[in-house]
């Protein structure tokens, strides 16, 4: 079973409530997808065992061979080949999207391909949650390719648990693609209401089955749970403000971990999707 | 020399566009006589990413020795870069007469380096 857990922005304790599921679920596999800003780790708290170059086939072009006829750069629908004539021929490595049409194009066969490195797949375990977790080098635009590996990266038959990226950008649907259930974490809260209307898209159209966890759930207004109730979306868990969650939380303690109670509460939570699913 | 200006209309007398990439079209105009060569439109205007890139490309195989816009990006300041060419800066909307008049009295100031693109900081847990 794939769990996928997003939210519709940042901040909402998304990463929280997937590292605290993991440490419930165990054994269990943990995906880091936020792959920009990869934290789950914070939470986990694990020392690193493996880590494995990402790399993305990249055009190379021969000056040698080149007469700057511009067909690789008419070819490129995304604009990364620049043909400066008589100076350099070169693609553009935050744009170019790998697909190789640039050099099948190429009548002089001037561009040959080569790995270029785009970040890390880095491994971790601890308390029976083995976390995969993927970091994107500052400044590549493209995360998607690196995501799309993660998912390639899974053990056989084991349980997974998704930590998305925030936002209900590509990236987002890229890791709840393949998710059986997606856990969708919210706060009740005008933006709160907002970002998970926005996240419900994604996931309708994907056609993935949902449920909510509302955090900080005695902070706002009932409109979440209108909405739930509308949309017969389940509310899956209920997380009111609690200083001693929040100062552990700090402390990169996740509630499953310092307490016996939510640890409890995220193996129902667990069950619960279980038989949903 | 010829120097390219990015402006907001295809046309001889229009007005400074401040972007670059997806500047609606440029003129080119030869720094000795003063005349304008060309207006040419823009077809990077939506282009889907890379208009940066290939703005500054199509400028460097027209031969063009300068350019003079509001903001560069870094994808087309490292190209201009590799071709050789100047980058001058010339804010607000003023009109293309004006603006090569100064850039031939030595008015404009280069356009030294592009920011970088930031990473994105969300403080998401
Ligand atoms: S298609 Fe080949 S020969 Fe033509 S400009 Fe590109 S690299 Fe050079
Ligand atoms: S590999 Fe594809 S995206 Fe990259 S430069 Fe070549 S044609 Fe463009």
């Amino acid at each position: 079973m794939i769990v996928s857990v997003a939210s519709g922005k940042g901040g909402t304790g998304k990463t929280t409530v997937a590292v605290s599921m993991a440490i419930a679920a165990a054994p269990v596999t943990l995906i880091d997808a936020d792959v920009e800003e990869p934290n789950a780790n914070i939470l986990l708290r694990a020392s690193k065992h493996d880590a494995t170059d990402f790399s993305v086939p990249f055009p190379i072009v021969d000056p040698l061979r080149c007469d700057y006829c511009e067909k690789c750069a008419e070819f490129c629908a995304y604009n990364a080949m620049i043909v400066l004539k008589g100076l350099k021929v070169f693609a553009a490595p935050e744009i170019c999207k790998s697909c190789g049409g640039c050099i099948l194009v190429c009548p002089k066969d001037a561009i040959s391909e080569k790995p270029r490195k785009m970040g890390l797949i880095n491994y971790y375990s601890r308390l029976n949650v083995n976390l995969i977790e993927g970091e994107i080098n500052v400044g590549e635009a493209v995360a998607k390719p690196l995501i799309n590996e993660l998912f390639r990266r899974l053990p056989e038959g084991n349980d997974v648990i998704v930590d998305c990226p925030p936002g209900s950008a590509h990236s987002v649907v890229e890791s709840t693609r393949s998710a059986d259930f997606v856990v969708l974490v919210t706060e009740p809260t005008p933006f709160g209401l907002h970002d998970l209307i926005e996240a419900l898209k994604v996931t309708d159209s994907l056609k993935k089955p949902v449920g909510i966890i509302i955090n900080r759930s005695d902070i706002g207004d009932d409109k979440i749970e209108i909405l739930s109730k509308e949309k017969s979306i389940p509310i899956l868990m209920k997380i009111p403000y609690s200083s001693e969650i929040a100062s552990k939380y700090s402390q990169g303690i996740p509630p499953a971990e310092f307490s016996d109670y939510w640890r409890e509460e995220f193996i129902k939570l667990w069950h619960n999707i279980m038989e949903i699913v | 020399m010829l120097f390219a200006i990015s402006v907001l209309e295809n046309k001889p007398d229009s007005n400074l566009d401040p972007t670059f990439g997806r500047a609606g079209a440029f003129v080119i105009v030869d720094s000795d006589s003063g005349e304008i060569i060309e207006t040419i439109n823009n077809p990077n205007v939506n282009a889907a990413g890379g208009a940066g890139y290939a703005t500054a490309q199509m400028l460097a195989n027209k031969g063009v020795k300068a350019v003079i816009t509001g903001s560069l990006g870094p994808n087309a300041y490292n190209v201009l870069n590799a071709a050789g060419i100047k980058a001058y800066y010339n804010s607000g909307y003023s009109a293309v007469d004006q603006v090569a008049k100064d850039f031939s009295a030595g008015k404009l100031k280069p356009i030294e380096q592009s920011l970088g693109r930031g990473r994105r900081h969300s403080g998401n847990f």
